[in-house]
């Protein structure tokens, strides 16, 4: 055993230990929340932490909601557990940033308008996340990284940007790029 | 030269007069039997008069005259369905009445300063009352036993006599025990204070103050009692009404059914008042309404099933209401009720504590510079603050289950919080205007109460903003949570922590 596998083990012991005994927390389930804008500007955060399905078999089962409608609005989610994340934006130059990990997590974006962007993050396994974006110059990075993860992108129109980053096995990715 | 007349008459149907025209004179008048009259005017001063009837059915009337008049005078002693009148018109008077026996009734009415008026009566269904015009004055009356009554009027004009334009302060004590008892108390002038102790059953205190600086206060011991305190201009007065389950000459039956039922009702109108209750018991309620500037309201309630209220209208008041439940509740639900609101006023701030189950405050305040805080501890507990203005604070913080709290503010640069620990809860923040911000906290630690943090599940919390650059910061801790923020217009904020 060289001393990079042995550092390894002792990192994957600590983060166990950490999961369990050095930092026990007691992780909700069944939360939803639901944001709702309309109007120009705005921003969303959401910070949900539910079941730790990283160490635990338990899971879950909340939910994120998120609706803007106008111009200019921004929404943020950080979401760990088994959760269901949906975000709708209306409008242009739209922007997210989605930090999502556990197992079995959906991830549901939709962007309808011009000049939007999003980022997202998925951390695990099992997750399905879904991208639509209609309108010209929109732009999305994924990064995923687990196992058996199905990533679906719809884009439509013109000057489209995407950008995936995949780590890990057994993963489905179907990218569609329309132009109008 | 010294007048004296002494009469002593020991018979029925006997009327005795005396007329004395001087300095320094004394009459004494004694009267034993039924059916007897007395009647002594004196003119002149330092004059004493001493009328002592012992029987029923009798009738004294001593009147006193004269520039000045500076001694003792007037005693009245009747037994039994009589009479006594005491007129006085000078300086530094004295009057005292002593009845005893059933439907008595004594009259003092002195016109001057520096006078004195005393009332016993020891019976039923009597009754006393006094009017005077004057500065410096001091009238008490005590009865008791069943149906009295004692009614005062004291108008307190620009000084009787060679004075003029000077204070008025004139104290008046009213002390009833017994059952149905009436207390009326008129006050004009400024500098005036009375006081109305009461104990028994089904009484009822009237105060009316017109001035400045006057003080009323009021203590009762008993049940179905009725307190109401009216003051004009600049006043000040406090009541307070010990509902304890004390049923004079009733028996006491068991816990849960004794309830007191006390009301009390203060109205200020006018510049640095103060009003201060206290209801200790079942069932009582009291209503405070002041309108003028730099006021205060402090109501506080230890019992089940009470009701509180305030209305202030008018810059800079502060109100305050706590209340405490400790009933097992088995019979009697605990339950308190209070409302306060404020209008068109600014700079002003109404705090509550209600400790207990099924509580309720619904407070609303109108204008600018406004902060209302609630605190509930129990469950069932409900609040409801309405704010109409600018630069307003609400803070709404409940600890138990099933709570409701809902706060509405129509305004700009407005702000809400609402912390609830337990399970069960609901909270609904409504803004409308822009530069608002609400915090809507469940399960956290709040430094303002106590209880632990970290279990508050089942809980429904909802911010609605309509406006610009608003703000909603919604946390929870525990399962089955919901948060909901809905915002409409530009350059808002919503975050929420689910955890």
């Amino acid at each position: 055993m060289d001393n990079r596998q042995v550092f390894n083990n002792i990192l994957t012991l600590l983060l166990v230990l950490s999961g369990f005994f050095i930092l026990p927390r007691a992780y909700a389930v069944d939360d939803l929340a639901t944001i709702q804008q309309s109007g120009n500007e705005n921003a969303a955060y959401v910070n949900q932490i539910t079941t730790d399905s990283r160490f635990s078999e338990y899971e879950g089962a909340s939910a994120v909601d998120i609706t803007q409608i106008g111009d200019m609005n921004y929404a943020e989610i950080h979401d760990l557990g088994k959760n269901h994340v949906d975000i709708k934006q209306q409008g242009i130059q739209q922007e997210f940033t989605a930090l999502v990990e556990g197992r079995g997590n959906e991830l549901l974006v939709n962007q309808e308008g011009g000049g939007n962007s999003g980022d997202m993050a998925v951390v695990g396994d099992n997750n399905a996340i879904s991208l639509s974006q209609s309108g010209n110059a929109d732009h999305s990075d994924i990064q995923v990284e687990g196992i058996n993860n199905n990533v679906t992108v719809v884009q439509s129109g013109n000057s489209l940007g995407f950008s995936l980053e995949l780590n890990g096995n057994n993963r489905y990715v179907t990218v569609t790029q329309q132009g109008i | 030269m010294k007048q004296h007349i002494l009469t002593i008459a020991i018979l029925s149907v006997l009327y005795s007069t005396a007329s004395l025209a001087g300095n320094g004179n004394d009459a004494d008048v004694a009267q034993q039997g039924n059916n007897n009259a007395t009647d002594v005017s004196q003119i002149g001063g330092n004059n004493r008069a001493t009328v002592v009837q012992a029987g029923s059915l009798t009738t004294s009337s001593s009147s006193s005259q004269g520039g000045y008049n500076d001694g003792w005078w007037g005693y009245n002693y009747n037994n039994g369905s009589s009479s006594s009148t005491a007129y006085g018109d000078g300086n530094q008077n004295a009057a005292t009445i002593n009845q005893a026996g059933n439907n008595n009734n004594a009259n003092a009415t002195q016109l001057g300063n520096n006078n004195t008026v005393n009332v016993q009566q020891t019976g039923n269904n009597n009754n006393a009352s006094s009017a005077s015009a004057g500065a410096v004055d001091q009238y008490s009356a005590q009865t008791a036993s069943n149906s009295s009554s004692w009614s005062s009027s004291w108008y307190g004009w620009y000084g009787y006599g060679s004075n003029s334009y000077q204070n008025t302060s004139a104290d008046i004590v009213a002390t009833q025990s017994g059952n149905n008892n009436d207390v009326s108390l008129t006050q004009n002038g400024d500098g005036n204070s009375s006081n109305a102790g009461q104990n028994g059953n089904n009484n009822r205190v009237a105060v009316a103050q017109n001035g400045n600086n006057n003080n009323a206060s009021s203590a009762s011991a008993g049940a179905v009692n009725h307190y109401s305190t009216l003051a004009v201009n600049n006043n000040s007065s406090s009541n307070s009404n010990y509902g304890w389950w004390y049923w004079y000459g009733n028996s006491y039956s068991s816990y849960n059914n004794q309830q007191t039922s006390t009301n009390g009702v203060t109205t200020q109108s006018g510049d640095n008042n103060d009003v201060s209750l206290t209801q200790n018991g079942n069932g009582n309620s009291s209503n405070s309404n002041q309108n003028g500037n730099n006021n205060r309201v402090t109501v506080a309630q230890n019992g089940n099933g009470n009701s509180a209220s305030s209305s202030q209208q008018g810059p800079q008041t502060s109100a305050s209401f706590a209340s405490s439940s400790y009933s097992s509740g088995s019979y009697w639900d605990w339950y308190s009720y209070s409302s306060w609101s404020s209008y068109n006023a600014n700079q002003t701030s109404s705090q509550q504590t209600q400790a207990g189950n099924n509580n309720q405050t619904m407070l609303s305040q109108n204008g600018d510079f406004n902060g209302a805080s609630n605190q509930q501890v129990g469950n069932n507990n409900n609040t409801d603050i309405t704010q109409n203005g600018d630069r307003n604070a609400s803070n709404a913080a409940q600890i138990g289950d099933n709570n409701l709290a809902m706060i509405s503010q129509a305004g700009s640069s407005n702000n809400a919080n609402s912390y609830q620990q337990g399970g069960n809860n609901t909270t609904g923040i409504t803004q409308n205007g822009s530069d608002n911000n609400a915090n809507v906290h469940a399960g956290y630690a709040y430094n303002g109460v106590s209880g632990s943090a970290g279990v508050s599940n089942d809980n429904d919390l909802t911010v609605a903003q309509n406006g610009f650059n608003n703000s909603a910061d919604v946390g929870a801790v525990g399962n089955n949570n919901s948060a909901s923020v809905t915002q409409n217009g530009n350059g808002n904020v919503a975050s929420v922590q689910q955890q």
